[in-house]
């Protein structure tokens, strides 16, 4: 599976980390740098570059790459 | 190393007690213990959300539980409390608050946020009500309109109160809560109080009247039978239960409130919370 550029980079921001090391199994227990309050950053940054609204229910589960894109792609992005 | 996040079951109340204990403040020595032993729900779904690293406790987030009518309607509520998570554990905290939201039907509150728990709650579909708390001496009121007042101590079996008063009245008459019939005129409002604070200063804190409207206008009369009950001079009331025009002298205490739920929030009240265990258990 290909990782998107563009969330690999939000990520990167958020977490401080080079974009190079987001893959498509990175998960929260890959990233020292993961928190609650960043995962929530994480969110409105996605929000922000897609132009989504994400579902609060929705922003507490997305703590891997894979989440992230399987809602991203589930709401139209 | 398996890390799961999982409902805490009722049987783990012991280990969840002793790990707040090391890691959070309480009023009292047993709080904690006290807290989870919360008596109005004799078959509690859970006791909230552990992180489980294998076997050991890495967090926890406690869930109060209770059935309360909004609207007419019987709605199941949930009341998050004590919420604490190592720090290597963090990045699982908004999966532990996930598994207490995601029933939608459920109304989820937290009356008692702190600063690094309020930006998830605003995150996360939470309401905030700006809840400011007056701490009223005995010579507020009075001229306001409260003369024709008359409040009394009653049981929770009072012939005045309503079937689902009375429920509410009996399930926190076991803790040590003053119960009050304030009436005014031909309305009538229950008033459930209950004793907070740190010495010096305590006060007896509403945290519920059926019709706020009657609180609002005849507080003053609720005074000397809280002093009787609770022997402090302090009456604290929520802010939002005046209005604007009616608001009393002095200053309200910030206290925010976050509701999440089809209700309107501030129809939510300090019933069932976490501050009746804490606080007024004998």
């Amino acid at each position: 599976m290909s990782v998107d550029p563009r969330i690999a980079k939000l990520m990167s921001d958020v977490f401080g980390v080079p974009a190079g090391s987001i893959h498509a199994r990175t998960g929260a227990d890959d990233i020292e740098s993961w928190d609650s309050v960043k995962q929530l950053e994480l969110v409105v940054a996605l929000e922000g570059a897609f132009g989504v609204s994400i579902d609060p229910d929705d922003a507490l589960t997305l703590d891997s790459y894979e989440a992230i894109a399987a809602l991203l792609s589930r709401i139209g992005s | 190393m398996t890390v799961e996040v999982r409902l805490a079951r009722t049987d783990e109340q012991s280990r969840v007690a002793s790990f707040l204990t090391s890691r959070m403040a309480a009023p009292r020595a047993r709080s904690f213990d006290t807290l989870l032993s919360y008596s109005w729900l004799t078959e509690k779904p859970n006791l909230g959300v552990v992180v489980d690293d294998d076997g050991r406790l890495g967090g926890f987030l406690g869930a109060l539980y209770s059935k309360q009518i909004f609207e007419g309607r019987e709605r199941d509520v949930v009341n998050l409390s004590s919420w604490f998570v190592d720090p290597a554990y963090r990045k699982r905290s908004l999966r532990m608050l996930g598994l207490l939201t995601a029933d939608k039907q459920r109304i989820v509150t937290n009356f008692s946020p702190n600063v690094s728990v309020v930006p998830i709650m605003e995150a996360s579909g939470f309401r905030r009500i700006d809840d400011g708390l007056y701490l009223l001496p005995p010579v507020s009121g009075w001229t306001r309109g409260a003369f024709g007042a008359h409040a009394r101590a009653i049981t929770p079996d009072d012939a005045a109160l309503t079937p689902y008063q009375q429920r509410i009245a009996a399930d926190h008459a076991r803790y040590d809560c003053g119960l009050f019939l304030l009436e005014l005129g031909s309305r009538a409002s229950l008033v459930i109080t209950i004793r907070r604070g740190r010495t010096p200063v305590y006060f007896a804190d509403v945290i519920y009247a059926s019709d706020p409207s009657v609180l609002a206008l005849g507080y003053a009369a609720l005074h000397r039978p809280t002093f009787l009950r609770h022997r402090t001079l302090l009456l604290g009331i929520a802010q939002r239960h005046f209005q604007r025009a009616r608001r009393p002298a002095g200053h309200a205490f910030p206290r925010p409130t976050y509701v999440r739920g089809d209700i309107e929030p501030t129809t939510m009240q300090r019933l069932y919370s976490e501050l009746v265990p804490l606080y007024a258990a004998r």
